[in-house]
């Protein structure tokens, strides 16, 4: 996923979803997300992997597998307790992928609706493991601390330029960006995060799932998911300066 | 109709990123006001300024907003010259100039003519920072438009960049006015500055 | 008392509304504040282009390698499939 420019991502053209936390059972038919908007034709760009793999083409499947399994272990890690877990939720999730494969209508992608079992499939897992997040854990607390640390700014009383940076950034050097360490320290501070935060920035800036897709997923509103967001990636920000710069950080 | 706009070293949109080149013809990226392209009107100029100048067209109906113009699509015409680092250098070195000036009178005004006095002595940029720097900075209002000389020579010699500048020259008219207008007014000054200077008929 | 005009965003409030800027959220009215105070601070220019790099950093996170046992076993599980009820 990229970010082009400052340009802002432009609104991907996904359906709109009705937006409520469902935990269902693991099972394709009342796990499947539903878009109302869309034909009842399986999508165009899923209609030759479809047939492929109603037809028990193996290399289709597999490359199905190979293409979404480190993110379904991803995202299934967000919501249960441990790897071991996260593994045996998805290896649940394909089993039901394949249950409702000959059923599919293609109202949704083929991949929001393997998502779709997917996420069902963690969050009953959650709850049977008494792991559930009680929904207002996933909100954005009232007070959190602020992106950047207030002393690094100039104080509101200043004469002449209140709110302006007192220790400004500093830009960063490509050739470490690239680095090895950087993905590590990126990877860290968001094992570090409150749950809601490291739920948001793995599905929007790792998996590069929509704003949309997210709020469903979740059962956030708009403007909490952007909060969530903000908050998380500004503690991954600072992490990395605190990486490259020592000391100082937040 | 004919406009400007300023443009990132290489002919890249400042905020969009995206590569101009003279002659084509350049679509909003998305509907909705704000999205489309922007250009100046010449008493914007100053809000803007950048590497590259250019004289635009734009196409289309032409929506007008406090600081800039829009409309659906556009095209570089040509670059205007005279926009090079010598200009934006001299007009960084007017806004500093500027501020110096706004704070001797203000000075002068609140019965502090020696500082004042110091102050007005400075003819290049480097005796400017100098003789801030020797002064003992008079408490309160005072001290504040004192503020403004020191803080524009001191940005600009660090970092040479006119549109700091700009901002503090800006900042400091609308402090001795004592009106957050004179900071419009300021700019308006500076945009008539460029436009003077590159030949740019004001409007 | 500074009469500063109050519609000039500062450095701290660029830093609370950048996400805002990047989903394209922002008001047409803060977005001109936001585009005006990057004309002229570089230092926020700075953190606009880390928030960048922190987006590009994460977006590589992607272990892409399935294990060879856990393919193994999806596979066995599409043969069974494929096979069809008993």
């Amino acid at each position: 996923m990229a970010i082009q420019g400052l340009a802002p991502a432009a609104s991907a053209d996904r359906p709109r979803f009705a937006r409520s936390v469902r935990l269902l059972r693991c099972s394709p038919d009342r796990g499947t997300v539903v878009d109302t908007t869309a034909a009842a034709r399986p999508l165009a760009e899923d209609e030759p992997r479809l047939l492929a793999l109603r037809a028990g083409d193996e290399k289709a499947f597999l490359e199905l597998v190979r293409e979404l399994h480190p993110s379904m272990l991803r995202i299934a890690s967000l919501f249960v307790s441990s790897r071991a877990v996260a593994e045996e939720v998805v290896q649940e999730a394909w089993l039901g992928v394949l249950k409702g494969l000959a059923a599919f209508e293609g109202r949704s992608s083929l991949r929001r609706w393997i998502f779709g079992i997917l996420t069902n499939c963690a969050k009953t897992r959650a709850v049977r493991e008494a792991r559930s997040v009680p929904f207002s854990e996933l909100l954005p607390e009232g007070e959190d601390e602020p992106a950047v640390d207030p002393s690094r700014f100039l104080p509101g009383d200043h004469p002449r330029w209140p709110g302006h940076w007192s220790a400004p950034p500093v830009a960063w050097a490509e050739e470490k960006l690239i680095q090895r360490e950087s993905l590590e320290v990126v990877q860290r501070a968001i094992e570090q995060l409150p749950r809601g935060q490291r739920e948001v920035i793995v599905l929007r800036d790792v998996e590069g799932w929509g704003s949309d897709e997210v709020c469903e997923s979740l059962g956030l509103t708009e403007v909490n998911q952007r909060v969530l967001l903000h908050r998380a990636r500004s503690k991954v920000r600072a992490a990395l300066e605190v990486h490259f710069q020592g000391g100082g950080g937040r | 109709m004919i406009a400007y706009k300023f443009l990132a070293r290489g002919s890249v949109g400042p905020f969009s990123k995206r590569q101009w080149k003279a002659g084509e013809w350049v679509e909003a990226a998305r509907p909705g006001e704000g999205w489309g392209i922007h250009a100046c009107r010449s008493q914007d100029l100053s809000w803007w300024i950048d590497a590259e100048l250019w004289r635009v067209e734009l196409d289309g109906a032409v929506g007008e907003r406090a600081t800039q113009i829009e409309a659906r699509r556009g095209r570089l015409l040509d670059r205007i010259d005279q926009w090079n680092d010598e200009a934006r250098a001299a007009f960084g070195l007017d806004c500093v100039f500027q501020a110096r000036d706004l704070s001797v009178s203000a000075l002068r005004t609140l019965g502090h003519a020696g500082i004042a006095g110091r102050l007005a002595e400075a003819t290049t940029l480097p005796q400017l920072l100098e003789i801030a720097r020797s002064l003992q900075a008079p408490s309160g209002f005072a001290g504040e438009m004192f503020g403004y000389a020191h803080d524009a020579a001191a940005a600009y010699t660090a970092r040479s960049n006119a549109a700091e500048a700009s901002f503090i020259a800006s900042v400091a008219t609308a402090a001795a006015r004592g009106d957050p207008s004179g900071f419009d007014e300021e700019r308006r000054r500076e945009s008539r500055w460029i436009a003077e200077h590159v030949g740019i008929e004001p409007r | 008392m500074t009469a500063r005009a109050p519609a000039q965003m500062t450095c701290r409030e660029l830093v609370r509304v950048v996400t805002e800027y990047f989903e394209g959220t922002i008001s047409l009215e803060d977005r001109t504040r936001l585009e005006h105070h990057l004309v002229f601070c570089d230092w926020c220019v700075d953190y606009l282009q880390q928030m960048r790099d922190t987006l590009r950093v994460t977006g590589k996170l992607r272990e892409e390698d399935v294990p060879p046992e856990v393919e193994g076993e999806l596979l066995r599980a599409f043969r069974d499939w494929k096979r069809g009820p008993p």
